[in-house]
C-alpha cells in the first residue's frame, strides 16, 4: 500500500480551493476499537521496520583444561574485535567494564593421575555491530605458580566465537613461547621472568608479528558458547 | 509487501529506504584460524604460510592488502599438534561465483642451525555452505621431477621410440635421492601454480613426483549475505 502518497494526500487536501473532504479515491482509515489505525499499526510492527545495526550477545562458560604436568592454573580471558564497526555494549557504569575480560579462580587437577583442571568460568558480552568484519575472538591466557610460588604465563590461545546462533563447544589449543635460548630460558625460570607475551590479547588476535616467535604446544581448553544474533535476517545474512 | 520503514527517535516517521545495489550483491566472509599441524614427523620447527587464491569474480573487501599469512613457528613432541593458531578474517564481494576462494598453503621447517626450508605444499578449499567447518588439507612434498613425461607425445609407444629410455627418472635415481636426503634439501616448487587450477601453469604438476607429509587443519566460520536472496545454495 502506497502510504506515502496517502501523506502527501493530507497535507495537500487544505490548500486545493474548494475541495475540502474530499475523498481522491482513498479510503478513510479504519477506525479500530483501540484507537491506532491500520496504517499506524503496520507501521509499528517490528517486522516493516529495517533497523540500523545488528547486535551479538554470546554466553559461555571457560569449562576445563590441561597443560601439560602443570597442577594449579588460572584462566584469564579478552575478548578482542574489529575496533571501528563494532561497539561493545556496558552492562554496567564501571570503569572496569569497559573492556570485556575476566580473571578467574586458581584451580587445582583433582588427583595425580589426571591433569583435567576445571574452572567452570561464565562470561557474558553484548555487542552493536553493521559489519561482519572484525568478528570477535576469546583469546585466554593460562598462568599459575612456578616452584618459588611467583605466578607466570603457562599458555596462551584463542577462538573465535561461533556465527550460527544456538550451542556450541569448541577446544582451544593453548601454546606456549619459548625463550631465545637455554641460558635465558634457564635464568628465566630461576627469577620468574619465563618468555611471555606482552599485550597479549593484542598480538594473539591479531596475528600481525608473529612470524618470528617460537612456541610450543601445551595442551587445550574446553569452551561452551552459547549465541543469540538480533537483526542479522534483515542485514541479509542468516 | 509493505515498505520498510525507518524508526527515528521516538516518531515513526516514514521514509521509503532506496535500497542502493551494494544491499543487494553478494557477500561472504571467513571467519577462523589456521590452528595447526598434525603428523609431520619431525623435530625441528614448523610454520605455514597461506596465500588466497580466487576467481576473478572475487573481490576482497577486507582486510586491505591480500599478502597472505605467515604463522609462528611452533615444535611438538612426537604425535602431537604444532599449534599455530594464527586467526583470519576474511571479506569478499562476489560478482561471479566460479573461482571459490582456495587457500595455497606452503609449510617450512626451521632446523637447529636456524635455518629454513620448504617442508610441503597444499591445497585447502572453503567450505560453500554457512556455519563451522574443519578442514584437514593433507600435504606432500615434492622428491623430483618426470621430464620424460613432457617430451614424449601422448599415445606413442614406448617401444617404437627408444629414445625415451636414455633419459632417466631422475626422481627415483638413488644419487638424487641420497644427496637430497643429506644435504637436507629436497627439491621445492619454484611458483605455486601447480597448487590452483585458476592459474594457467597447472597442467605442468603432471609432471612432479611427490612423497606424502602431515596434515594442516584450519577451522573456518562462513558467514554468507545475500545468497538465499540471490538464488545461490549454501546459505
Amino acid at each position: 500500500m502506497n502510504t506515502r502518497n496517502y501523506k502527501k494526500d493530507i497535507s495537500d487536501q487544505g490548500s486545493v480551493k474548494g475541495q475540502t473532504n474530499q475523498n481522491f479515491g482513498y479510503s478513510q482509515p479504519q477506525q479500530f476499537q483501540d484507537g491506532i489505525s491500520r496504517i499506524q499499526e503496520e507501521m509499528m510492527d517490528p517486522r516493516n521496520i529495517q533497523p540500523d545495526s545488528m547486535f551479538l550477545n554470546f554466553s559461555g562458560v571457560l569449562e576445563c583444561g590441561e597443560c601439560e604436568d602443570e597442577e594449579s592454573l588460572r584462566i584469564e580471558y579478552a575478548v578482542k574485535y574489529g575496533g571501528d564497526d563494532w561497539t561493545y555494549l556496558k552492562t554496567s557504569n564501571n570503569a572496569d567494564d569497559a573492556e570485556p575480560s575476566g580473571i578467574s579462580q586458581l584451580s587445582t587437577s583433582r588427583n595425580l593421575h589426571s591433569r583435567n583442571i576445571v574452572w567452570n568460568f561464565p562470561f557474558e558480552c553484548n555487542f552493536q555491530t553493521k559489519n561482519i568484519f572484525g568478528w570477535p575472538q576469546v583469546v585466554v591466557r593460562l598462568s599459575g605458580p612456578d616452584f618459588m610460588g611467583r605466578s607466570v604465563a603457562k599458555g596462551y590461545g584463542s577462538v573465535h566465537v561461533p556465527t550460527q546462533p544456538g550451542y556450541h563447544e569448541r577446544v582451544i589449543r593453548i601454546f606456549k613461547p619459548l625463550p631465545i635460548s637455554g641460558f635465558t630460558g634457564f635464568l628465566g625460570y630461576l627469577l620468574g621472568n619465563t618468555a611471555e607475551l606482552k599485550n597479549f590479547d593484542k598480538v594473539i588476535s591479531s596475528g600481525e608479528g608473529r612470524e618470528v616467535t617460537r612456541v610450543k604446544s601445551v595442551g587445550y581448553v574446553k569452551v561452551k558458547f552459547h549465541v543469540t544474533l538480533v537483526n542479522f535476517d534483515k542485514f541479509g545474512y542468516l | 509487501m509493505s515498505m520498510p520503514y525507518q524508526q527515528t527517535g521516538n516518531q515513526i516517521d516514514y521514509q521509503e529506504i532506496k535500497q542502493t545495489k551494494a544491499d543487494l550483491k553478494a557477500e561472504v566472509h571467513f571467519i577462523g584460524q589456521i590452528v595447526g599441524g598434525l603428523d609431520f614427523q619431525t623435530d625441528d620447527g614448523l610454520f605455514c604460510e597461506l596465500a588466497i587464491d580466487c576467481g576473478d569474480g572475487w573481490d576482497l573487501l577486507q582486510p586491505g592488502n591480500n599478502k597472505g599469512i605467515q604463522t609462528q613457528t611452533s615444535y611438538a613432541n612426537p604425535g602431537q599438534l604444532f599449534s599455530w593458531g594464527h586467526p583470519f578474517d576474511l571479506h569478499f564481494s562476489v560478482s561471479n561465483i566460479s573461482g571459490w576462494p582456495k587457500a595455497l598453503l606452503k609449510v617450512w621447517r626451521l632446523d637447529s642451525s636456524n635455518k629454513i626450508d620448504a617442508c610441503s605444499y597444499g591445497t585447502a578449499l572453503f567450505p560453500r555452505s554457512a556455519g563451522y567447518h574443519q578442514i584437514t588439507c593433507e600435504t606432500w612434498t615434492p622428491t623430483g621431477e618426470n621430464l620424460d613425461l613432457e617430451v614424449r607425445k601422448p599415445n606413442e609407444d614406448l617401444a617404437t621410440n627408444t629414445d625415451q629410455f636414455s633419459k632417466f627418472d631422475r626422481s627415483l635415481d638413488w644419487r638424487f635421492q641420497a644427496l637430497s636426503f643429506y644435504m637436507e634439501n629436497p627439491p621445492r616448487l619454484t611458483t605455486l601454480a601447480p597448487l590452483t587450477t585458476d592459474k594457467g601453469d597447472f597442467a605442468r604438476r603432471k609432471i612432479l613426483n611427490s612423497i606424502s607429509n602431515g596434515k594442516v587443519i584450519i577451522e573456518v566460520e562462513v558467514v554468507m549475505k545475500n545468497f538465499k536472496r540471490l538464488s545461490f545454495s549454501g546459505q
